[in-house]
C-alpha cells in the first residue's frame, strides 16, 4: 500500500468525524510517512510501520469520543479514566436535559396559542362525560324510587286484601331494585375509572418534575 | 505495564520530548522510545489531548516543500510536569511500602 491509498483509506474510515479531526488526522499521518521516507525507510515498509487502518481510526475516534469540546476538559485531567467517562456521562445528560427542557417549553408555546382549538373541545369532552354519568346515578336512582314504590303498593294491597296482586308487584318491585343496585354499583366503578384516566396525565407530569428537580 | 498508568506516563514523556525544545511528530516518538513503548498511532490521540487540554500548542513549519507540525509545551504542561515530579515522590513512597509488606511476608 503507498501512502495515497493509506490516506484515502484512513479518510474513508473516519466517515461521520467533523471535517476538521479527519484533515488533522491526515496531516498528522501524512507528515509521519513524509519523515519516515527522509530517514531512509521506503513508502511502502513506512506506511506498513503505522499498523492497520482500523486500528489507527479506531483510535482515534475513541480519543473524540473521550474528548468534550474545549477548556472543561482540563477539569477532569488529572484523574483517571473512569472519572473521565463519568464527566462525560453528566456531559451527554446535561445535554439531553437542555433538549428536554426546550422540547418542555415549545410544548407551553404551543399549548398556549392552540387554547381556542382544544378549550372548547376538552370542556365538551367533560360535560359529554359527566351528563353521561349523571344519566346513569339518576336511571339507578329511577329505578330505586320505582322499587320503594311498588313495596309500598305491595303493603297497599295486602291491605286492602288482593294479596295474589300485592305479591306480584312487591317480586317485581324487587327486582327493580336489585336493578337499581346493580347499576350504581357499575356507575361507581365507571365513575372511579374515568377519574383513574383522568388523572394518570397528572400523575405524570407531577412524576416527571420531581425527576428533573432530583437531577437538577 | 498497567494501561491507565502508561497513558498518564504517556503524557507526561511527550510533555518531557518537547520540553527544552519543540518537536515534531516523528521526532517526538524517536526521543521518547528507548524509555516507553510508543507507536505513530499511539502518539496522535495523546497530541490531540495535550491540545485540547491546552498543555501544548501547535504550529507547522515548512521542511523540504511540506508542512511539518511542531508542538510548543505551555504554562500549563510545564506545570503538569512540576505536578509530575511531585507525584512521582508519592509515588515511590507507596512503592517502598509495597516492597516491605513483600520482605515481611518472606
Amino acid at each position: 500500500m503507498n501512502k495515497y491509498e493509506f490516506i484515502d483509506g484512513l479518510k474513508y474510515k473516519l466517515n461521520g468525524l467533523p471535517y476538521e479531526d479527519i484533515e488533522r488526522s491526515v496531516e498528522y499521518y501524512s507528515e509521519m510517512i513524509d519523515d519516515l521516507i527522509e530517514e531512509g525507510m521506503s513508502e511502502e515498509n513506512a506506511v506498513n510501520l503505522l499498523g492497520d487502518i482500523d486500528i489507527i481510526a479506531e483510535k482515534i475516534r475513541n480519543e473524540n469520543m473521550n474528548q468534550p469540546a474545549g477548556n472543561t476538559y482540563n477539569v477532569s485531567y488529572h484523574t483517571d479514566a473512569y472519572v473521565d467517562n463519568s464527566y462525560n456521562s453528566a456531559h451527554i445528560s446535561e445535554q439531553s436535559n437542555a433538549k428536554k427542557h426546550s422540547l418542555f417549553i415549545i410544548i407551553l408555546i404551543l399549548l398556549f396559542f392552540g387554547l381556542p382549538v382544544w378549550l372548547p373541545v376538552l370542556s365538551g369532552a367533560v360535560i359529554v362525560i359527566i351528563s353521561v354519568l349523571l344519566v346513569l346515578y339518576i336511571i339507578s336512582v329511577c329505578f330505586a324510587a320505582t322499587g320503594v314504590a311498588g313495596i309500598a303498593a305491595f303493603i297497599m294491597y295486602t291491605i286492602s286484601g288482593s294479596l295474589a296482586y300485592g305479591v306480584i308487584v312487591a317480586g317485581v318491585s324487587l327486582i327493580v331494585l336489585g336493578f337499581s343496585v346493580l347499576m350504581f354499583i357499575g356507575s361507581v366503578k365507571v365513575t372511579t375509572l374515568i377519574l383513574k384516566l383522568v388523572a394518570l396525565p397528572f400523575k405524570k407530569l407531577s412524576k416527571s418534575i420531581l425527576k428533573r428537580r432530583q437531577t437538577e | 505495564m498497567d494501561i491507565q498508568l502508561k497513558r498518564g506516563l504517556l503524557d507526561v514523556c511527550v510533555l518531557a520530548a518537547i520540553k527544552n525544545e519543540d518537536s515534531y511528530g516523528y521526532k517526538i516518538i524517536k526521543d521518547i522510545k528507548p524509555y516507553i513503548e510508543i507507536s505513530e498511532s499511539t502518539l496522535y490521540p495523546i497530541l490531540r489531548r495535550l491540545e485540547a487540554s491546552e498543555m501544548l500548542t501547535v504550529y507547522s513549519v515548512e521542511h523540504s516543500g511540506r508542512l511539518r507540525k511542531y508542538y510548543h509545551i505551555t504554562q500549563l504542561g510545564i506545570n503538569r510536569l512540576e505536578a509530575f515530579s511531585e507525584e512521582w515522590l508519592e509515588i515511590s513512597a507507596i512503592h517502598k511500602f509495597v516492597t516491605r509488606e513483600e520482605n515481611r511476608n518472606e
